[in-house]
């Protein structure tokens, strides 16, 4: 996390300086800062699931600031798997300008990024979820276009209050369990008071992982910000933000970490499991119904993630580890093809107009490359091996199976419609390869650069890696 | 290591990118290298076949680790027989494509999916356990929709291939579920695990049926069956070597073959045989709806199509009427005279350049060959003895007779039916007069040539090997003869009847059918597919695309409307506390 926030300053400071280094220091800066914050993460993978070691590196009273698992280094790993990614396609992105500030507040996002994912306690996840939302707001603003600014003030306005609903949570869970640490949810359960907390806290965290009725700022983010940003939002940014609800659900559940395997659920927790299966369902139907009359790529890709953030939902409804290790996968293999698919449209997606499916219609003919790039990805979101999303679907499922042989019909009724909604997805994703890759083209558009393609092949060669040996990244978080 | 079994279906996987590279470069080049791929896997499949010695399963690695799958391939009498037979046609298919295919853009993407395609049919027939099975199983629904699209210029291509992905994935839905419960339950898919007396059968009677009837619902998706099957006249929009590949000979069998793996399951005596009546029922009503609806169809492809949606609704037929060996032999017997129909009626195709009936006409003459390939397949699906399809209707209509008169109905219609489209479309095509305008047409170049005599021959022979064949041979396929005496008198009433409707009278009974209000009623509606389309369509279009423009309505982007809907979130979280609710 120093290294990241390091990586800012000194972005900046290249931005000062000219030539070459203004042109690609800071983003050297950046990804190399990234790639070692990967490297420290390789290094240290913990070698065993139950172990959550808390970390207090300043002696506090009360707090244990950061905690590190096998699910907080496999999210934090996807985060900064997507974040460099996008960061070595920003250098070919932005070639004019001054573009220190991006690479600047890019590298915040990171730091904050990895905060959220292992923050201790409320308190710690609080504050980095703040630095997470201005450090987007300024991602999305940047270049300061019109559709982006109002999107930005959009997304400002709904984070903001989000995280006002997030705080009284968490105040509320400090009032009923006398604790700010993570585990002290399962405690504040057992009174309403501290019930009605937790509640709140997920809904404040749910504006950001677009559970709907809280998803609205986020088609508007996705289709007006500048695509590095949108390709980090959607890739890293919402992942980590459904990881703020599972650090929630993570302390209730037996076996994930905190609680031993084999208790029974505590008490309160039957209703939390509700509000999150009924959100979930809410969130996968509403995505999938409303990216099927989208004429708009980008706005479609947007609710397609909402529908994403339904089925993490689901897996987290269950309160089991199978629902945790699902979720965590799913944040993974929606992570990489998101922003992949993001910057595949790359520069002649960048305005509202020209990300219009008639306005792409037979680009991909035009521009082979492109179209092969578009047709996999759109494979890979509906599902279809040999690519990863089609196991994080599968384990989905099976978290849900395993919860409704257990407690009954609302996880087979989600499962059920898991299924269902999996199969409209394939609706407007084959429409994106109809269009986009096989439509007549139009007037000629000129083909991308082949560079600009490569941080999302290696994004979508990642989730075929995952699709054809599922055991390799499966087995870093099980 | 049992080499052969994970060769034939590794073999083309491993080909996939070579052929790609290759294709890029020569589409000739790419041809070449599907060819030597697709025979590597077969011969590795035939000598998996030769060799076979008791039931064998091998695995390794754990695959994916949390429904404890290991990669694994299972060798056992099903299993080979099956794969040999879909290496052989798979491979003629390869060599028939490097002529009909030869000119066309686009090779690098079609010999890669017919490849990927078919490692995934074989690795589909050799694995052992549920996950594997459905994971190969999805990817051959990609390469499916991915191919019939392939002239993707064609509106009506790209329409098609997302019917196809769409349709069949509903069924999938089912089959994913039923295969998650079993992984769930038993903590493990294989096969010997689940059907052993540890597995699925120590199930409740209700959870048992559940699981059948799902995955029974998957396998109606991929084999077309009603109301499934909505997808596989469409299909034919693809290259004609793929509707002979996919959507006749091979991955439509894959429903069938889940059956005949799960056969086990599905006539435990604890269901009392409720999930085998389901399977008969869908078999005999899809044999039925397929045959009566390729009796109008104008299409060469689509007849064909039609065609086979009935003949795997026999096989199904077959499975309920407790015929495991009929089943698994109609479904070689089909797989090879239908690629033989569909490789002729290529050869039709390029030599006439269209698929119309009513513009084809009077091609004996000029398409000797490919008229005597036509003319064995068509007798060969009407069941005349003893080509490959007469000992497998035989069986069926056999246990039909044991089974009820219902059953012996509609088997014989069904034999009717197909008797009828199949003279109707040689007659139509081979026969009569020579429509005006058409350019004179010329026998297709010897790469094509050679896939449809060796398939003509195997048609005419191989039923001596296939019976011989140990899944095949502990039954008898001496026919009953009260059977043979039926099933030869439909054909001769059939032929009869054929000739005199579609050969010497057709222009009278057209018109004849043209001017009565109610038989050109019944024709227009068993062209239209008996409106299934139509059903759909309404529903898509007064159902689910109102609800989803509703729901995108409701969402204004206007930061009070956002607002408002957050505060009603939390409002209505406040309420539910209050009430006790929660």
């Amino acid at each position: 996390m120093e290294i990241l926030f390091a990586a800012a300053f000194l972005a900046l400071l290249a931005d000062i300086a000219g030539g070459a280094v203004k042109r690609y220091g800071p983003g050297l800066v950046v990804a190399s800062a990234i790639a070692s914050s990967l490297a420290v993460l390789g290094l240290d993978w913990p070698s065993s699931l139950g172990a959550v070691v808390q970390l207090q590196p300043v002696a506090e009273p009360f707090a244990a600031l950061y905690v590190v698992d096998r699910y907080t280094t496999f999210t934090a790993f996807t985060a900064l798997v997507v974040g460099l990614a996008v960061v070595a396609y920003s250098v070919r992105f932005f070639d004019s300008g001054r573009r220190g500030s991006f690479y600047a507040l890019f590298s915040i996002l990171m730091c904050t990024l990895m905060g959220v994912v292992s923050a201790g306690d409320l308190l710690t996840l609080f504050l980095f979820w703040e630095g997470m939302t201005v450090s987007a707001y300024g991602l999305v603003t940047f270049g300061r276009a019109q559709l982006s600014m109002e999107a930005g003030i959009k997304y400002f306005f709904m984070a903001g209050i989000g995280s006002l609903l997030a705080l009284y949570g968490v105040a509320a869970i400090y009032f009923s369990s006398g604790s700010i640490l993570i585990q002290s949810v399962g405690v504040s359960l057992s009174s309403s008071f501290g019930q009605l907390g937790v509640a709140i806290l997920l809904l404040g965290l749910g504006v950001e992982a677009a559970v709907v009725p809280l998803h609205t700022w986020l088609p508007d983010v996705y289709s007006a910000s500048p695509i590095p940003t949108a390709s980090v939002v959607s890739g890293a940014v919402t992942g980590v933000a459904v990881f703020g609800i599972f650090k929630v659900v993570q302390p209730l559940v037996p076996g994930g970490g905190y609680l031993p395997a084999g208790l029974p659920l505590g008490g309160g927790v039957a209703a939390i499991e509700l509000i999150l299966a009924a959100l979930a369902l809410l969130t996968m139907f509403v995505g999938n119904l409303s990216a099927l009359v989208q004429g708009n790529l980008r706005r479609m890709l947007s609710f397609s993630s909402v529908a994403q953030t339904g089925y993490m939902l689901a897996a987290l409804s269950t309160m089991s580890v199978p629902g945790l290790v699902a979720a965590v996968f799913a944040v993974w293999n929606h992570g990489l093809l998101k922003s992949n698919f993001f910057m595949a449209i790359g520069r002649r997606g960048s305005t509202i107009e020209g990300s219009e499916l008639d306005g792409l219609r037979g680009a991909g003919r035009t521009d082979r490359a492109f179209g092969f790039v578009f047709a996999s990805s759109s494979l890979a979101m509906m599902g279809a091996p040999p690519f990863g999303m089609f196991w994080s679907e599968i384990l989905v499922v099976q978290a849900l199976l395993i919860a409704g042989s257990a407690s009954g019909a609302i996880f087979y009724l989600l499962a059920a419609a898991v299924v269902v909604n999996i199969v409209m997805s394939i609706g407007y994703y084959f429409r994106i390869i109809n269009t986009v890759v096989f439509g007549e083209a139009a007037a000629g558009q000129p083909p991308q650069p082949r560079l600009d393609l490569v941080p999302s092949v290696s994004l979508l060669v990642l989730s075929l890696v995952t699709g054809i040996v599922p055991f390799v990244i499966l087995g870093k978080v099980l | 290591m049992i080499y052969a079994a994970w060769l034939s279906w590794l073999l083309p996987l491993v080909g996939v990118p070579f052929a790609a590279i290759a294709a890029r470069r020569s589409g000739r080049a790419g041809g070449w290298f599907a060819v030597a791929f697709s025979g590597g896997s077969m011969a590795a499949a035939f000598y998996s076949a030769i060799s076979l010695g008791p039931p064998a399963t091998e695995g390794f690695t754990t695959w994916f680790p949390p429904l404890g799958v290991t990669l694994q391939v299972q060798v056992d009498q099903l299993s080979v027989l099956v794969a040999a037979f879909v290496s052989f046609v798979s491979f003629l298919v390869v060599v028939y494509s490097l002529g009909y295919m030869k000119d066309e853009p686009g090779l690098a993407r079609y010999y890669s999916l017919v490849l990927l395609f078919i490692g995934s049919m074989m690795g589909l027939v050799m694995s052992g356990n549920l996950v594997q099975f459905y994971f190969f199983w999805e990817v051959m629904g990609v390469c499916s929709a991915l191919l019939i699209a392939f002239w993707s210029d064609r509106p009506a291509a790209r329409r098609a291939g997302m019917k196809a992905f769409v349709v069949t994935r509903l069924g999938d839905s089912a089959l994913l579920i039923a295969v998650v419960f079993v992984a769930v339950t038993f903590g493990t898919t294989s096969f010997a695990a689940i059907l052993g007396p540890g597995g699925i059968p120590s199930l409740g009677t209700g959870a048992i049926f559940a699981l059948g009837l799902l995955m029974f619902i998957g396998s109606m998706g991929k084999s077309a069956q009603v109301p499934l099957h909505v997808w596989l006249p469409d299909a034919m929009e693809g290259p004609t070597t793929v509707s002979a590949l996919i959507h006749a000979a091979t991955m439509v069998n894959a429903g069938v073959f889940l059956m005949l793996r799960m056969y086990p399951i599905i006539v435990l005596p604890q269901l009392s045989g409720s999930l085998v009546d389901v399977v008969l029922a869908v078999g005999l009503l899809s044999a039925l709806v397929g045959g009566a609806c390729a009796l109008a169809a104008d299409d060469i492809k689509r007849v064909l199509a039609y065609s086979t949606i009935s003949q795997l609704g026999l096989m199904f037929a077959a499975i309920g009427l407790g015929g495991l060996a009929a089943a698994a032999y109609q479904m070689i017997s089909q797989g090879l005279f239908k690629a033989l129909s569909f490789l002729a009626a290529g050869s039709v195709i390029t030599a006439v350049g269209t698929r119309e009936i009513d513009k084809l006409g009077g091609l004996a003459k000029a398409l000797k060959f490919t008229y005597a390939g036509f003319l064995v397949s068509i007798l060969a699906m009407a069941g005349l003895p003893p080509l490959v399809g007469f000992w497998s209707k035989d069986a069926i209509l056999t246990s039909a007779m044991t089974s009820g008169f219902l059953q012996t109905a509609a088997v014989l219609v069904v034999f009717a039916f197909t008797s009828l489209y199949g003279f109707r479309l040689l007659f139509r095509v081979f026969h009569g007069p020579v429509p005006g305008g058409a350019k004179a047409p010329s026998e297709p170049p010897a790469s094509m040539l050679v896939p449809i005599g060796a398939l003509t021959v195997s048609v005419l022979g191989a039923w001596y090997v296939i019976q011989a064949q140990p899944f095949l041979s502990s039954e008898s396929w001496l026919p009953d003869a009260y059977a043979l005496a039926s099933s030869l008198a439909v054909l001769g009433v059939s032929l009869a009847a054929a000739y005199f409707v579609f050969l010497v009278g057709h222009r009278k009974m057209a018109s004849m059918v043209s001017a009565d209000r109610g038989l050109a009623g019944l024709r227009d509606f068993l062209h239209d597919g008996l409106w299934f389309d139509r059903a759909y369509g309404a529903l898509y279009d007064g159902a689910l695309r109102p609800l989803a423009s509703a729901v995108s309505r409701l969402q204004t982007g206007l930061v009070e409307g956002n607002t408002a809907l957050l505060l009603l979130a939390v409002g209505a979280l406040f309420v539910l506390f209050a009430l006790g609710v929660l």
